[in-house]
């Protein structure tokens, strides 16, 4: 599989990911919010976070859709996800006093280690996908356009 | 917005849709939510979410409510053990009678 095509499927993945992830926080956002409140960070911040994730991610699978915005959702995507790991990273480490419950989606049926192995593929994809935007303009090989 | 990929459009309304598909039952009627923190012995604290009108609760009877419709407080019958969102049981002298959501005091259990 050349490295073209395995960046359209990268890209794929990703809308996929975050469009999904998205709505479902969106969709259930009282059960998200008390999520939030149940992750050992302070009161007034995971009030926001539960904002402003879900609007987050909402604008990095927009910015993936389209061609001239693909690297701003790539790099986007990159911050996100490198967050969202390094978070399960310590609490995987014990960094805090208690292991809090998984947030959204998917991701609230399956074990931290589970997440975290989730997320590194995604990322690695990210990664890989950003490294052939940074050679030349993205051109997938499904690209069709409207 | 000149050109947008419509592959990647299709499967952004399809992960949308998923989520639509997967999203918790709606309750039958106006639900009505007591939220608290918990505080455990070794100190951890756990905030809870309580879904009233799901589990039988009666407004007027087991709880009041004043606006916002969030903010519920239990007037009655504390002898009624109910589940909370991780499925462990209590009852409602266990459970503050003031703070709802964020606008009360959640140290109180100790």
């Amino acid at each position: 599989m050349n490295r073209k095509r395995i960046t359209a499927i990268s890209l794929c993945l990703l809308v996929l990911l975050f469009s999904y992830t998205s709505a479902d926080k969106l969709l259930n956002l009282d059960r998200f919010t008390t999520s939030m409140y149940n992750q050992p960070i302070p009161h007034w911040l995971a009030y926001a976070l539960a904002r402003l994730i879900p609007v987050a991610e909402i604008l990095t699978a927009v910015s993936l859709l389209f061609p001239a915005t693909q690297r701003l959702g790539l790099l986007s995507s990159f911050i996100l996800l490198s967050t969202f790991t390094l978070y399960i990273t310590f609490i995987l480490l014990h960094f805090f006093r208690k292991i809090p419950c998984s947030c959204a989606g998917i991701f609230r049926h399956i074990t931290w280690q589970q997440h975290l192995w989730i997320n590194l593929l995604m990322l690695a994809l990210t990664v890989l996908a950003l490294s052939t935007a940074s050679q030349k303009p993205l051109r997938s090989p499904l690209n069709h356009s409207i | 917005m000149r050109k947008m990929k419509i592959h990647l459009l299709c499967i952004a309304v399809f992960g949308i849709c998923a989520a639509f598909a997967n999203r918790p039952p709606k309750a039958l009627q106006q639900m009505d939510h007591y939220a608290y923190w918990y505080t455990s012995t070794d100190g951890s604290r756990m905030y809870y979410l309580v879904d009233l009108t799901a589990q039988g609760w009666v407004q007027g009877i087991d709880y009041d409510c004043i606006p916002p419709q969030s903010i519920c407080t239990f007037i009655a019958n504390p002898i009624r053990s109910h589940n909370d969102l991780s499925g462990t049981w209590f009852f409602t002298w266990d459970v503050p009678q003031s703070g709802i959501d964020d606008t009360g005091v959640f140290d109180m259990m100790q």
